[in-house]
């Protein structure tokens, strides 16, 4: 950089670095003359101009076309899992998980236990049928509901002795996919496709939560390697997803930010994937949502990839000549 | 098309001739006595928005003191915006004074009454 450069333009070019490069490419040097005209003389950007251009860059970066295909799947996948789960119980309750003495209590309170464990697939089915602002609508309404009985049941003190952790661990999942849908009805994104696919996740969501309580009930057994081999899984996820995200600098940059990814990533998992997969994964939809994730990540790379390899055919106009 | 407030006042700005984005920012700070002070980070995304919409146009480059200066105008999409518009907040406000007479005939002393 040149010397004549002023403090003031110097910030102003780190400060510009968080928008996305080919938006810096290409409005960087008319956002920077803007900035300079409106803060003449001053040494410091002032605070009203950082916050906005901090704003600008994560609405830029939300709206590229990688992101919004990441966030809707993550938003998607997250409705699945959470949506379903009730349901799941509630089809768990009828078929098994309660002793054949004590079933006529369940089944006097059908209506009420079925309207319980369908409501909360309200917002998934708003945002498949394309409608976010009533999706956002009804999870504000399940979350509202559902953390009001949290505080309900502390105040009356049956919350002694409960874990916060797993309370954080289990509303995050709501509370994110609610974040997710208020960015969603403010820039009209729309559920990923292919939608049959998500659609056909509603009944499999819920077959997967009455397997898990299926399998609580017969003795949960997890091989010994399984926190070793999603430590290394996970690990090499984050390396991969760290060094490719910093690609375009020097291979000096993508190896130290690949290896601190590494050390990131088996730091992680300790605390959070095994201690979800071994202890908490009965009742919590993170896990469940981030295997949907995966799943649908992998599915559209293989799509890609295979609509990349597919060799390129086009119809012939009909006065072209056809030569053999 | 349902337009904000803001993006009313950066079309109205770039009506009667071309603008860069200092002179959009001055502008609609004069426009509103200072009520509305553009920032920077909102007015990029604005004119982004503005621009994919067909409502506003690049018109050219200028370099001054160093620092580049595009200039903006409106387009003919942008010209039919602003009327719609104003005709909207122009019926709003018609409506909003036959009310406010009928409220105040409604409110006078009558003549012959008492108290």
């Amino acid at each position: 950089m040149s010397p004549d450069v002023s403090p003031l333009e110097r910030r102003y070019r780190l400060l510009l670095r968080l928008l996305p490069a080919a938006h810096r490419t290409a409005r960087g040097e008319e956002l920077l003359g803007l900035l300079l005209d409106l803060d003449n003389g001053r040494r410091h950007p002032s605070r009203h101009e950082t916050l906005h251009i901090i704003a600008l860059a994560i609405r830029l970066r939300l709206t590229t076309p990688v992101t919004t295909t990441a966030l809707t799947t993550g938003l998607t996948a997250l409705l699945v899992a959470g949506g379903t789960e009730p349901a799941g119980h509630t089809l768990d309750l009828f078929t098994g998980a309660v002793l054949a003495t004590d079933m006529s209590t369940v089944v006097a309170s059908w209506p009420q236990m079925v309207a319980l464990g369908l409501l909360p697939l309200a917002p998934l089915i708003a945002w498949l049928c394309g409608a976010p602002r009533t999706a956002l609508t009804l999870q504000a309404m399940f979350l509202t509901v559902t953390v009001g009985w949290l505080v309900l049941d502390l105040l009356n003190g049956a919350g002694l002795g409960i874990n916060p952790g797993e309370y954080l661990f289990a509303y995050a999942p709501p509370a994110l996919a609610l974040v997710l849908l208020a960015i969603a009805a403010r820039e009209r994104w729309t559920a990923p496709r292919p939608r049959l696919f998500w659609w056909a996740l509603v009944p499999l969501g819920i077959l997967a939560w009455k397997g898990t309580g299926e399998w609580g009930r017969h003795g949960v057994y997890v091989p010994a390697a399984a926190p070793t081999v999603i430590g290394i899984l996970a690990a090499a996820t984050v390396a991969a997803g760290a060094a490719f995200a910093v690609r375009r600098h020097r291979p000096a940059v993508i190896i130290g930010v690949g290896l601190a990814g590494f050390v990131a990533g088996w730091l992680i998992p300790d605390a959070l994937l095994s201690n979800a997969a071994m202890q908490h994964f009965d009742g919590q939809p993170l896990p469940l949502a981030i295997l949907i994730t995966m799943i649908a990540a992998t599915s559209a790379g293989v799509s890609q990839l295979t609509h990349r390899l597919k060799p390129e055919t086009r119809s012939l106009p009909p006065d072209e000549p056809v030569t053999r | 098309m349902d337009i904000s407030e803001q993006t009313f006042l950066i079309l109205s700005a770039l009506a009667d001739q071309p603008r860069h984005g200092y002179g959009l920012v001055t502008e609609v700070d004069e426009m509103t006595d200072g009520r509305i002070r553009l920032r920077a980070g909102t007015l990029y995304g604005a004119l982004d928005r503005l621009v994919t919409q067909g409502l506003i146009a690049p018109d050219r480059d200028e370099v001054e003191k160093g620092r580049l200066r595009r200039f903006y105008k409106l387009t003919d999409a942008g010209a039919d915006a602003i009327r719609a518009e104003s005709q909207r907040m122009a019926t709003a406000v018609r409506l909003a004074e036959e009310r406010l007479s009928k409220r105040a005939a409604r409110n006078a002393p009558r003549l012959g009454t008492i108290g």
